[in-house]
């Protein structure tokens, strides 16, 4: 009996998502309201992975919800919420990280993102962390997010390509030519990765 | 958001990307290294606050500049006859200085038009 009712209580949940997917389409700012309050939190949690700054993180995540709410009418139901939400989330995190100057960002900022329990291994010295910060920041933002989404947060090859846009032989490729660039960066800077 | 389980794809994709069992290795140090010194951030991080009004002020500020917009294009509309073409206004008078020195050129002018 409780796992019919589990199956009967997400049913319900899928079709209230249906209908207000729907509604939002058509225009319903209370639907919107409902799909912002529902996504915001996996939507700053996926542009989190790849700015890595929560202040950032958080401005693009309204960001995001602005150019859902414009091309609203664009959106199909059938091809779920989520997916789209988080293309454009990575365009938006994209477009941020273009427009960042390296000489404005702050490496030991990157590093701090995640808090404190999870920090980095402590074993690492401080110089060894800075640098490899250092050579993920000069890398250009396509190559970084690909190789951030893989690499770190270990996201599978086909959510980012579809995040991206790219096929996944596209991203394959992009986190293989960062892992050069990343190699011959720390090789420049004196370290044996 | 998913995370990677283990047995899925993607540690195989890896590996079938970078080759051979000296890059493997080469990679592999190369992502402990970048995850030691940048862990991941994880499946659902918190967010420190709600967004939503936040997101209600960019939309209401969005609306204000829309209808501001609006505005100001219609009080400052041009008035009709600057937005026909010089061309156009060339064309008219010397359709009408022709009828007045030809008006028998009247009825052939009206049938064409």
């Amino acid at each position: 009996m409780g796992a019919q009712a589990e199956i009967g209580l997400k049913m319900e949940t899928q079709a209230d998502e249906a209908g207000e997917m729907l509604a939002f389409r058509d225009g319903g700012e209370e639907a919107f309201e409902a799909l912002f309050r529902r996504h915001q939190r996996p939507v700053y949690g996926w542009i989190l992975r790849i700015v890595r700054d929560a202040g950032a993180a958080e401005d693009l995540t309204i960001e995001t919800f602005f150019r859902i709410h414009r091309a609203r009418e664009r959106f199909d139901p059938a091809r779920g919420f989520e997916p789209w939400a988080r293309r454009i989330a990575t365009h938006a995190a994209l477009d941020w990280l273009r427009r960042q100057r390296p000489e404005n960002m702050a490496p030991a900022e990157w590093l701090n993102v995640v808090p404190a329990r999870n920090a980095g291994d402590p074993a690492m010295s401080a110089e060894v962390r800075l640098k490899v910060a250092q050579a993920v920041l000069r890398l250009p933002a396509n190559l970084r997010a690909a190789a951030l989404l893989s690499l770190i947060e270990e996201q599978p090859h086909r959510e980012i390509a579809a995040a991206l846009g790219i096929s996944v032989a596209a991203v394959k490729l992009r986190v293989f030519r960062a892992m050069r660039r990343l190699r011959s960066d720390l090789e420049r800077q004196g370290m044996k990765p | 958001m998913k995370r990677q389980g283990p047995g899925t794809s993607h540690p195989t994709e890896h590996k079938s990307l970078v080759g051979g069992p000296g890059r493997d290795q080469g990679s592999d140090r190369m992502t402990r290294l970048l995850r030691e010194a940048s862990p991941p951030v994880g499946d659902n991080p918190e967010l420190r606050r709600d967004l939503w009004p936040d997101m209600q002020q960019r939309l209401q500020a969005e609306r204000l500049r829309d209808s501001e917009r609006a505005g100001s294009a219609g009080t400052q509309r041009q008035p009709m006859f600057a937005a026909v073409p010089w061309f156009d206004w060339a064309l008219a008078g010397a359709l009408v200085l022709f009828a007045v020195v030809s008006p028998v050129s009247i009825p052939v002018l009206l049938y064409y038009l």
